[in-house]
């Protein structure tokens, strides 16, 4: 058993776990919990995307992928772009100018 | 008869949901066809297996194109929308009279 991989692994869940329970403690209402109170801008909304996509998907995931099987590795990835785009084009395009910014509401 | 009644009727609106379409329809079928061309001629073909600097063959960079298409494709569609916005406020001040509305 890998102490050092256990310790780290308790000690991000611990971290994780902390901070959760700080931010559920300013939660007034439904929409603070799902929307965050309609309080994020644009731009950090698409950076904690990238975060997620960069150190999940990016780091991990696909160059794994291709130190494994080499190109075919790289399959895992081309599709991110082309949904981002369908999603830009067939999803949000008709609920731009709604005045509603997200489905949750 | 309901306000989605009045708008679905008004001409500016019916310009603004033609001009969408006119953009979109195209943009999406060329969207995934450039997608689904990759792996097609990659199975079927080997029409990518060229080889362009070292270990890099066709492939990569057509895969690599994908992200490309991205970023082009959402700085079309931003200089599009800021247009369609135009018309959107103008459909809407037609329905309700002149008035501004929310």
């Amino acid at each position: 058993m890998n102490v050092t991989a256990t310790v780290f692994f308790a000690a991000i869940v611990a971290v994780t776990l902390v901070i959760t329970y700080w931010a559920s403690k300013r939660n007034k209402s439904t929409s603070d919990h799902y929307v965050a109170g309609k309080g994020i801008k644009g731009w950090q909304n698409g950076l904690a995307i990238t975060g997620d996509f960069v150190s999940m998907g990016g780091f991990l995931g696909i160059t794994g992928a291709i130190a494994l099987q080499g190109f075919n590795g790289f399959y895992l990835s081309y599709g991110i772009p082309i949904a981002f785009l369908l999603v830009l084009l067939v999803v949000a395009e008709p609920m731009r100018n709604l005045g509603k910014y997200t489905v949750g509401m | 008869m309901n306000v989605y009644s009045e708008v679905v009727e008004a001409m500016a609106f019916k310009e603004l949901v033609s001009r969408k379409r006119a953009f979109l329809v195209p943009t999406v079928i060329f969207v995934l066809l450039f997608f689904l061309m990759l792996p097609i001629l990659s199975i079927f073909t080997d029409v990518l297996d060229g080889k362009v600097v070292g270990a890099v063959s066709c492939a990569y960079l057509y895969a690599f194109a994908q992200f490309i298409l991205a970023w082009v494709v959402t700085f079309l569609y931003w200089r599009k929308a800021n247009l369609w916005d135009e018309l959107a406020r103008e459909a809407r001040e037609e329905v309700s009279g002149g008035e501004a509305s929310a």
